[in-house]
């Protein structure tokens, strides 16, 4: 029978430990009696009473009494009681299922009246912080002044931590009692003193004496006897500072100023927190007003009801209309810039000419337009203007050289043609030599080279400006690289070249005749000029399709010199011939691919090309094909 | 004997085109300029005429509206041929045609042979191609 009852003991044993420990953690100080002996005094209880005052605890009259009655009708009872100069009230508790065994909580009753100071307090100091126009520093300021005032602490003192330089610097300080004022020191590094581990622990501190702790470092005879308890300001895990404060060592903090202390650093971060984010928004404003004012380009914004809400002033010299007149009406108001009106879900870069209001001049202006997405809705657009006149001055220029220079170069070689052709047709007698036939020959076709060398420089002209025009048509391939190849037999002939062409049972092809009659005589010229004599071109064709549409490939497959790795990725681009002279050129000015893959992307197909295995390259291009007529298409 | 008339400002393409025509057993008349080619053209009823577009004074489309609106040479075939051919030749083209013209092509891309061919068809009675060359 004993082994149950020594378990039993044990269990009740271990419990008392438990809840002895659970008693350490709180702050309220605390107290277990075990058949009228105190059996265990937590921390809180432990600071603030003396070692007499707590063995005169169990032999108290008032609570002895109390505590019999508390376990007698098992109910939580109370009595103030008091110890040497202070009254305490007293929550005696007796625990459930431990025989004898009570918890006594005391609650200073000298502290009530002070909290209801605190209280107060905390109140002031949201209303100064919520009302005041103060800067953040003199609230800081204040903020000292009313804990010096209204609490029991000789010295009070704010620190701000320094992002830039990571260091505490002092930006408020009051006292008490001046003789115990601690000066001198107004900055301190992380982790250097106490304000600096607070700083860097972000953990409250106190020290109970400062001059016997070393890791103090304002010792001076004013600092002799002090307490000193130090606590972070943090708000979301940001440390803005610390806040200190002294008081005789007799009466040390306690883990309710701590609490105290801590509540007003919380209310401190986050007014600092407040004002800090108060100041990044006006900095961000500041940042993007002075974007808006000082652009050279003009800026503007409109809502979701497409009113206007933003008009910079280079918009107004732009145009000529202020911002006064146009900010909060509609969009669609403003006839000349029309481009700026209607619903877009992309970007949309336009350009428009308009009268400025003010000095009556034609400008063109650029404009580039985006939505403001919000969520799947449109809040509105931003639109980026610029004056783009002079580049269109500098446009239409070009395209004027361009087209008289061509009309200059064309004359001469239209007559030289033109006399070479009705000598070779004999016009002016046979020809009696075949040398003399071949010089012909010669100087004939080399004049065609220069005639095609201009209608290059023009089409790229027009590639350039976006003024391709195509009609499209359904047309034979096969009949347009026949055509081709009748031009470009003399050349062919003469290097000894094989060209075969196989047959495509359906050839036609939805695209431009005139462009891709330049698209097949560029890819049969370069493929010609890069064989070597006795060489082979073949022309093959097949069949893909492209997003479920049919298109056909047309492959021109040379035994040439092949194209260099280093050039593959200039092929296309315009003057590609760059340094290498067996680069890529239709005649010579390297416009020739250039054109042909902006022809081919114009009519909807795509050109690539690849080296071959052995020797040579081919170059493809896709075009969407076009129904064989009477037929059913084949997809 | 056919007579055609060609209006155009650069005599070695004068030259060129008037020995190809006489060539063909046509009668060449030539003008240097608009306003010649304006008072030939009434005086002497020519049966086609070849006109540039790039003239001193009195551009080829100025000369066009003019052949067309006098009664005495609304009548005649007009073959506009250019060597301009530059961004807006589509334009050039759609104008010339719009203005009256029986067909329109680039000098450069048609050789004296081609241009008497083109001159043929416009010559022959029932056909009017507006065939659309380069």
């Amino acid at each position: 029978m004993r082994t149950p009852l020594l378990k039993r003991e044990t269990t009740i044993a271990k419990n008392r430990t438990s809840t002895a420990a659970i008693l350490d953690q709180l702050t309220l100080p605390a107290a277990i009696l075990v058949g009228g002996l105190l059996t265990h005094a937590n921390r809180a209880l432990k600071s603030m009473l003396s070692k007499t005052q707590l063995d005169s605890l169990p032999v108290h009259q008032h609570m002895q009494q109390i505590v019999r009655q508390a376990l007698l009708v098992r109910d939580t009872l109370t009595v103030t009681i008091a110890l040497g100069t202070k009254n305490f009230r007293c929550i005696i508790t007796p625990v459930k299922d431990q025989e004898e065994t009570v918890i006594v909580f005391f609650e200073d009753k000298s502290l009530e009246a002070q909290s209801e100071k605190n209280n107060a307090l905390l109140y002031r100091l949201s209303l100064l912080f919520a009302t005041t126009k103060l800067s953040p520093n003199e609230k800081l300021q204040v903020t000292v002044d009313h804990i010096i005032f209204e609490l029991p602490v000789y010295n009070c003192s704010i620190f701000l931590f320094n992002k830039m330089d990571e260091k505490l610097h002092s930006v408020a300080w009051g006292t008490d009692n001046i003789e115990t004022s601690i000066s001198g020191k107004s900055t301190f590094a992380l982790g250097e003193g106490i304000a600096g581990m607070v700083a860097a622990e972000l953990k409250p501190m106190v020290i109970p004496d400062v001059s016997s702790d070393k890791r103090f470092v304002r010792k001076t005879t004013a600092s002799r006897g002090l307490a000193l308890l130090c606590v972070p300001m943090i708000s979301n895990n940001q440390l803005f500072g610390v806040i200190c404060a002294n008081r005789k060592k007799e009466t040390t903090f306690t883990d309710y100023d701590v609490q105290l202390f801590t509540t007003i650093a919380s209310r401190l971060s986050s007014l600092l927190e407040a004002e800090q984010t108060r100041a990044e928004i006006l900095e961000q404003r500041n940042k993007m007003e002075a974007i808006i004012e000082h652009s050279v380009d003009g800026i503007l914004m409109t809502d979701g009801a497409d009113r206007i809400q933003i008009w910079n002033p280079a918009l107004e010299r732009l145009t000529g209309i202020e911002a006064h007149e146009t900010i909060g009406r509609p969009m669609s108001a403003i006839d000349s810039l029309a481009p700026l009106t209607g619903k877009t879900k992309r970007e949309e870069v336009t350009e428009t000419k308009i009268q400025n209001r003010k000095t009556g001049k034609i400008i063109w202006l650029g404009i580039a337009r985006s939505p403001i997405r919000s969520g799947k809705s449109i809040a509105g657009y931003v639109a980026i203007i610029r004056n783009i006149s002079r580049r269109k001055e500098l446009e239409t220029a070009r395209n004027e050289f361009v087209s008289t220079a061509s009309h200059e170069l064309r004359s001469p070689i239209t007559a030289i043609v033109g006399y070479l052709s009705m000598l070779r047709r004999g016009d002016a007698g046979k020809i009696v030599s075949s040398q003399q036939l071949f010089f012909v020959d010669k100087a004939y076709y080399n004049a065609k080279r220069m005639v095609d060398l201009v209608e290059d420089l023009l089409t790229a002209t027009r590639v350039e400006s976006g003024q391709l025009r195509y009609q499209i048509e359904s047309l034979n391939l096969a009949s347009v690289i026949e055509s081709v190849l009748s031009d470009c037999r003399f050349r062919s002939t003469e290097k000894k070249l094989t060209i075969t062409s196989n047959q495509a049972n359906n050839a036609l092809v939805f695209a431009d005749r005139n462009g891709i009659h330049q698209v097949i005589t560029n890819l049969i010229n370069n493929a010609i000029q890069y064989t070597p004599a006795k060489g082979k071109i073949t022309i093959s064709f097949k069949q893909a399709s492209k997003e479920g549409r049919p298109m056909l490939v047309t492959a021109v497959r040379d035994t040439g010199v092949g194209i260099n790795t280093a050039h593959q990725h200039r092929v296309f681009e315009k003057f590609a011939r760059a340094d290498n002279p067996l680069s890529i050129s239709s005649g010579g000015a390297g416009l020739g691919l250039y054109i042909t893959r902006s022809i081919i992307s114009h009519l909807g197909g795509k050109i690539w090309f690849e080296n071959n295995k052995v020797r040579g390259t081919t170059f493809y291009f896709s075009l969407p094909m076009a129904p064989t007529p009477g037929r059913e298409r084949k997809v | 004997m056919r007579k055609i008339l060609i209006i155009e400002d650069d005599l070695n393409l004068i030259e060129l085109y008037e020995t190809k025509f006489k060539m063909e057993d046509f009668s060449v008349l030539t003008a240097a300029d608009g306003a010649e080619g304006l008072s030939k053209a009434g005086k002497e009823q020519p049966d086609v005429i070849l006109l540039d577009i790039l003239m001193p004074n009195v551009n080829g489309f100025e000369v066009l509206k003019e052949l067309k609106a006098k009664p005495e040479t609304k009548n005649i075939p007009v073959l506009v041929y250019t060597n301009l051919g530059s961004s807006d030749s589509d334009e050039k083209r759609e104008l010339a045609f719009s203005l009256g013209a029986a067909d329109y092509l680039v000098k450069a891309l048609h050789e004296p042979e081609a241009i008497v061919e083109r001159v043929n068809l416009l010559l022959q009675p029932k056909k009017s191609p507006k065939s659309k060359s380069r």
